[in-house]
C-alpha cells in the first residue's frame, strides 16, 4: 500500500512536469536547427522565467 | 519559545526502517483522509495529550495532526512539497498573459482608449514578487508555528483566491482587482507556499538536506514550464469573438491548482520529535548543528544572515541578467530569429530547473560554502567568456555556457535553505529563509531593470546590437566575484546568538 501511495504521489507531480519539460524541449528544437540565414528583427518578448 | 513548547506535543522517537519509514502500526480507528495518503491526526500516539482533548486538538489543521503517523514514508514529503511549488511557480510564466491582457476590450487588437498597456499589466508580476518577499519575511514565524499543512492551505487559499479575484478583474475590466488578486493576495500565497515545506523537508532529510530542498525548489522552477504552456493552451481553448479567454483561464487554473495544492497539504507530515533515518548518525557539521539553534529574531541580527542575504541577492541579480533577457540577447548577439530565441529561453528554463536539484544535491557532498564558491567563481569565468563566444561566432558554445550559468543560478536558490540550516540550525530555518527571500524579491525587481537599462543605453549610443551586452556580462561576472567574497566571509554563528534552555538567546 505504501508503494502505491508513493507511486501515485510521484506520478501526480511527475506527469505535469514531464509535459512541461517536453513542451520546452519542443520549443528549443529550432535552436539546434538554426542557420545563419535566420535573421529577424528582435522585438519579440518571451516569458521571463527567472 | 512557543515553537519549542508546541514541539513537545509530538510523539517521541519511533523506531524506524532503513527507508526512513516508521515501524509502529497506525492507531486503530483512524480515517484515511484526502487521497488516502494521510492520517487524520497523531495526538493519540502521544501520551502527553489527554484523551479527552483529542477532538479539539486533533483538527485537520492543528500542528499535532501533521506529525507523521506510523508507517509513513519520508519520500512522500518531497512530492507534497513539489505539488505546492509547481503551482506557485506559475508566477514565472505569468508573462504569457501580458499581451492578451492588453486587448481585453479590443479582443483581436488593443483598444487605444480602453485597454490596458504593457507597463500597466507588468505591475501585476512586480507586485506579486514584492509580496512574495514581504509575506515570506513577515509570516515566516507563523508558518513555523502553525506547521506546513496549515501554511500550504493558506497558500492555496491566497494563490487560488487571487486567481479567482483576477478572473473577476478581467471580466469587469478592473485592473485594480487584478493588482489586488494576483498581485497582493496571490503574492502572499507565493511567499507562504515557498517557505512552507522547506524546513519540514530538512527535518525529514537530515542526511541529505540539499537533495530535499533541491527537489522542492526544483518544483518552483518547473512551475513556469507547466504554467506558461497550460495558460496558453487554456486561453486558446476559451478564446472566442467576445473573449480573449484570460478570465476563464484564471478561473480554471484556480480550481486545478487548489486541488493540486490541497493534495500537497493533505500529504505533508512532520517527523516525530527525535526521529532520524535509521543507521544515520549526526556527524561533523550535522552533529554541531544538532547542538544549537538560532531563533529567527537573533539570526536577523547576526552578520551571517546579511552575508547570506548578499550571496542570494548577487546570485539572483546575475542569473536574472541572462534569464530575463535570454531570447532578446540571443537574437541580438547571433542574429537568430525570434523563434530560435524563444527556444533558447525554453532551454534555459530546463537547466534552471535541473540545476536546482543537481547542484543542491551535490552540495550534500561538497558542503555549502564550497559549492557557492563554485557557483560564483566558475560562474564569473563563464560570464566573462560569453562576449568572446559572440565575437568568435561560437553559437553552440554560447548556448552551452549560458545553460551551465543558469543551472548554477537555480542551484544557488535551492542550496540556500540548507546553507541556512548549517549556520542557524533547523529550529526556525523556515522563518529565517522567509526573511532571506527579501533578497530575491529585491534582486528580481532590480536585476532585469539594470540589464535592460545598460543594454538599451549602449544601443542608443550607437554600439552594434551584437556587442551591446558585453559590459553587462562583465558586470555580472563582477557581481559574482563580490558574492564569492561574501560567501567566504561566512563563519559559524557566535554562541551568544544560540538559543538556550527556556528559549533565551
Amino acid at each position: 500500500m505504501k508503494a502505491v501511495k508513493l507511486w501515485f504521489a510521484w506520478l501526480l507531480v511527475g506527469l505535469p512536469l514531464t509535459w512541461g519539460v517536453t513542451r520546452s524541449i519542443q520549443k528549443a528544437l529550432p535552436l539546434f536547427k538554426t542557420s545563419q540565414s535566420q535573421r529577424a528583427p528582435s522585438s519579440t518578448t518571451t516569458p521571463p522565467n527567472p | 519559545m512557543r515553537e519549542c513548547e508546541e514541539r513537545t506535543v509530538a510523539p517521541q522517537g519511533f523506531p524506524n526502517r532503513s527507508d526512513g519509514s516508521m515501524r509502529t502500526q497506525p492507531p486503530p480507528g483512524r480515517l484515511w483522509i484526502v487521497f488516502g495518503l494521510g492520517n487524520g491526526g497523531s495526538d493519540s500516539l502521544n501520551p502527553r495529550i489527554p484523551r479527552h482533548s483529542t477532538p479539539a486538538v486533533s483538527s485537520f489543521l492543528s500542528p499535532e495532526a501533521v506529525v507523521a503517523p506510523a508507517g509513513f514514508s519520508r519520500w512522500l514529503v518531497p512530492p507534497a512539497a513539489m505539488a505546492v511549488h509547481l503551482c506557485i511557480g506559475e508566477v514565472y510564466g505569468f508573462s504569457v498573459f501580458n499581451e492578451p491582457l492588453t486587448r481585453i476590450v479590443g479582443i483581436t487588437a488593443p483598444s487605444a482608449e480602453m485597454d490596458w498597456t504593457i507597463p500597466q499589466v507588468g505591475w501585476i508580476y512586480s507586485i506579486a514578487l514584492m509580496m512574495l518577499g514581504l509575506s515570506a519575511a513577515v509570516l515566516g514565524k507563523w508558518v513555523e508555528r502553525r506547521g506546513p499543512r496549515c501554511a500550504m492551505l493558506a497558500s492555496a487559499g491566497c494563490f487560488c483566491g487571487g486567481l479567482l479575484i483576477s478572473a473577476l478583474g478581467v471580466h469587469f475590466h478592473q485592473l485594480w482587482l487584478i493588482y489586488l488578486g494576483y498581485g497582493f493576495i496571490g503574492g502572499i500565497g507565493l511567499g507562504l507556499g515557498y517557505i512552507a515545506p522547506v524546513s519540514t523537508l530538512m527535518k525529514w532529510f537530515p542526511d541529505r538536506p540539499g537533495l530535499a530542498t533541491g527537489l522542492a525548489i526544483m518544483g518552483f522552477g518547473g512551475g513556469a514550464l507547466v504554467g506558461a504552456p497550460l495558460g496558453q493552451e487554456l486561453m486558446g481553448y476559451f478564446r472566442s469573438t467576445t473573449s480573449t479567454g484570460v478570465a476563464e483561464t484564471f478561473g480554471l487554473m484556480a480550481v486545478a491548482y487548489s486541488l493540486f495544492m490541497g493534495f500537497g497539504a493533505a500529504t505533508v507530515r512532520v517527523p516525530a520529535k527525535g526521529w532520524r533515518p535509521e543507521g544515520w548518525e549526526a556527524r561533523g557539521l550535522a552533529a554541531t548543528e544538532a547542538k544549537f539553534a538560532v531563533g529567527v529574531d537573533r539570526a536577523w541580527t547576526a552578520p551571517q544572515f546579511w552575508l547570506l542575504w548578499a550571496v542570494l541577492a548577487l546570485n539572483v541579480t546575475a542569473g536574472i541578467g541572462i534569464l530575463g533577457q535570454a531570447s532578446l540577447m540571443c537574437q541580438d548577439m547571433f542574429g537568430v530569429s525570434a523563434t530560435v530565441g524563444a527556444g533558447f529561453a525554453g532551454l534555459l528554463s530546463i537547466f534552471n530547473m535541473g540545476g536546482r536539484f543537481l547542484w543542491s544535491s551535490f552540495s550534500d557532498k561538497t558542503g555549502r560554502k564550497a559549492i557557492y564558491c563554485v557557483y560564483f567563481l566558475f560562474g564569473a569565468v563563464l560570464y566573462a567568456l560569453l562576449p568572446w563566444t559572440q565575437q568568435s561566432g561560437q553559437q553552440a558554445l554560447f548556448v552551452a555556457v549560458t545553460a551551465v550559468i543558469i543551472s548554477m543560478y537555480g542551484g544557488g536558490f535551492a542550496t540556500i535553505p540548507a546553507y541556512l540550516r548549517d549556520i542557524f540550525g533547523t529550529h526556525q530555518v523556515g522563518a529565517i529563509h522567509g526573511r532571506l527571500i527579501t533578497a530575491w524579491s529585491l534582486a528580481a525587481l532590480v536585476g532585469p531593470q539594470l540589464v535592460n537599462y545598460l543594454s538599451t543605453a549602449r544601443k542608443a549610443a550607437g554600439v552594434p546590437k551584437a556587442e551591446a551586452y558585453h559590459p553587462t556580462l562583465y558586470l555580472m561576472a563582477g557581481l559574482l566575484i563580490v558574492g564569492c567574497l561574501c560567501n567566504l566571509l561566512v563563519r559559524p554563528v557566535d554562541t551568544r546568538h544560540h538559543l538556550r534552555e527556556g528559549g533565551a538567546a
